[in-house]
């Protein structure tokens, strides 16, 4: 196990992933920090409104329900941010094992290298989601402090005086669901990713092949496991988490690490 | 010790690298591998570090297959690749990093080696010029102390004065324990430093022997002998240079130059001379 597996080894290759590719982290910060502040300031966004206003006290009542309805589509899109700028990170990790000889060399056995880059993932998707929740949070508090009271207030003398708030208005914080969620779909694809990747330079199509079957499946079993409710959006991780779904969840894990495993043995530069 | 046991290899199906080759590296020391353009230096260098997997046949290090990837077996194996490899790191992360991997790995040494090359080891990779990169990759690849040390064209892009230093270098930190393959086809540039002589012709190895075996078997001249017989004549600049047999084991100054081109356009010249020297 000694020679497979080092904890001291996979801290060496983690070390490697940091310094390969801080500035692609640091690239993923800043650019999650543009977007947030582009999706709420964008030309005729509430904020962009309220800070054209000559009269900051006047809020419509159009304003007022949107606030309440649900937040714009670009905060929720946030969450995959991380995802879509993981992939080139992943594909130069990969690429740099497949074809530099020195580093295909290296005294890392295949098993550091497939947790080198899921635990190095892992790492940047929570830091990334730690930011989105930070930035969601003082995002959130601002719309409640600037319009809530007004808005409340409007609502009533429309007539509702107790108005339904979406999980997903502006005065929530992104729902912890969506979170897991996200990071459970995000985990699965990144995954596929790299078994992707491996196959391709391999060229192994039979491979390629099954992938495509795999992929396949974990849609289904994810359909078959998952459910809709009315006005929601799909929750694999609701409220209690299935012992079929869990099971499902670690033989998926399981195989997705033994295929990664073996293709980085079969490596060859 | 690393072994290859009738290995055969190709890019392609049909077009086969190497055919049925089998070595064993046994003796520590400095050898040069020499082979003729796309004579498969590269790919059997390749093949003994277990970057690459034979087709047919295996290569084990200290008795592990390559194909296994045995920690223990690539901790013993550096492989110096013609092109710059490193990232964009300065030299000494570089040395921190990658050198844990390697047990004997020295970083006061590798310091000491960049010093000797007069290269910074606070600068980063890519402000390097391409020599000073290789550099830095000699000076780690030494650095490691691995037993079995492969340089691919080590010296290229390295000006007379590195080329000088490389040799220092390798002449007096390569341990007596350690086999460093140096595949190059600058003879000159390793004559005076390697212990053995590999050559790679036909797609097989046809040639390892110390160059004190060599110089045992052959006799080299630029004088007609008459007295030995002639193996092989070439036209050089300053007259005709001539390859004899040594049965009366005289001492001449290697030309490995002409050891070469002897063997290469005469495939069974080794052969020939084994029988000469046995019926003798």
């Amino acid at each position: 196990m000694k020679t497979t597996f080092n904890l001291t080894r996979l801290g060496i290759g983690l070390q490697e992933f940091y310094y390969l590719y801080w500035k692609d982290f640091r690239t993923m910060a800043l650019l999650v920090l543009i977007f947030a502040i582009v999706g709420n300031l964008y030309p005729t966004s509430i904020f962009y409104e309220f800070i054209l206003r000559d009269s900051k006290e006047n809020l419509s009542i159009d304003t007022a329900y949107k606030l309440i309805s649900g937040k714009s589509v670009t905060m929720r899109q946030l969450m995959f941010i991380p995802m879509l700028l993981t992939v080139p990170v992943l594909y130069q990790f990969i690429k740099r094992i497949r074809t530099t000889i020195s580093r295909n060399l290296l005294p890392l056995s295949s098993w550091e290298n497939t947790l080198i880059p899921i635990l190095a993932t892992l790492g940047i998707l929570l830091t990334l989601s730690l930011e989105i929740y930070l930035l969601d949070t003082i995002i959130t508090q601002i719309y409640h402090w600037l319009f809530y009271d007004d808005a409340m207030r409007l609502i009533a003398q429309d007539g509702q005086l107790y108005p339904y708030i979406d999980p997903y208005a502006y005065f929530n914080h992104i729902p912890l669901s969506l979170y897991l969620f996200s990071f459970n779909k995000l985990i699965v694809i990144i995954i596929v990713i790299m078994i992707g990747l491996l196959s391709i330079w391999e060229m192994r199509f039979l491979k390629l092949a099954g992938l495509c079957v795999f992929v396949a499946g974990i849609y289904l079993a994810n359909f078959w496991i998952s459910f809709r409710t009315y006005n929601r959006a799909m929750i694999t991780f609701e409220n209690s988490i299935g012992i079929p779904q869990f099971i499902y969840n670690v033989c998926l894990l399981i195989i997705s690490l033994y295929i990664i495993k073996h293709l980085f043995k079969e490596s060859q530069v | 010790m690393i072994t290859a046991k009738q290995i055969c290899f190709g890019y392609k199906k049909e077009d086969q690298v190497l055919n049925g080759l089998s070595l064993n590296l046994e003796h520590p020391g400095i050898y040069g591998l020499l082979g003729k353009n796309g004579a498969g230096k590269t790919t059997l260098l390749k093949l003994l570090a277990g970057s690459l997997f034979p087709d047919q046949g295996q290569v084990y290090i200290d008795r592990i297959s390559t194909q296994e990837r045995h920690i223990s077996s690539l901790q013993q194996v550096y492989y110096l690749a013609e092109r710059t490899e490193s990232p964009d790191w300065t030299a000494r992360r570089l040395g921190n990093i990658y050198g844990k991997l390697y047990p004997n790995f020295d970083q006061t040494q590798y310091l000491h080696y960049l010093d000797i090359f007069e290269v910074n080891p606070d600068i980063r990779h890519k402000s390097l010029s391409m020599g000073q990169q290789k550099k830095v990759e000699i000076s780690f690849a030494l650095a490691t102390q691995v037993p079995y040390l492969f340089m691919d064209e080590p010296t290229n892009g390295l000006d007379i004065l590195s080329k000088k230093q490389f040799r220092k270098l390798i002449s007096q930190y390569t341990s007596e324990q350690q086999i460093l393959i140096i595949s190059t086809h600058q003879f000159r540039e390793i004559d005076r430093i390697i212990d053995r002589l590999l050559i790679v012709d036909n797609k097989d190895l046809v040639l390892n022997q110390s160059l004190e075996d060599i110089s045992e078997q052959f006799l080299f001249s630029d004088a007609p002998l008459a007295d030995e017989q002639l193996l092989y004549q070439d036209e050089g600049i300053l007259g005709k240079y001539g390859l004899y047999s040594n049965p009366s084991k005289r001492v001449s100054t290697l030309d490995i130059e002409l050891l070469f081109t002897a063997i290469c356009n005469h495939p069974d010249l080794l052969k020939n001379i084994q029988s000469y020297e046995n019926n003798v």
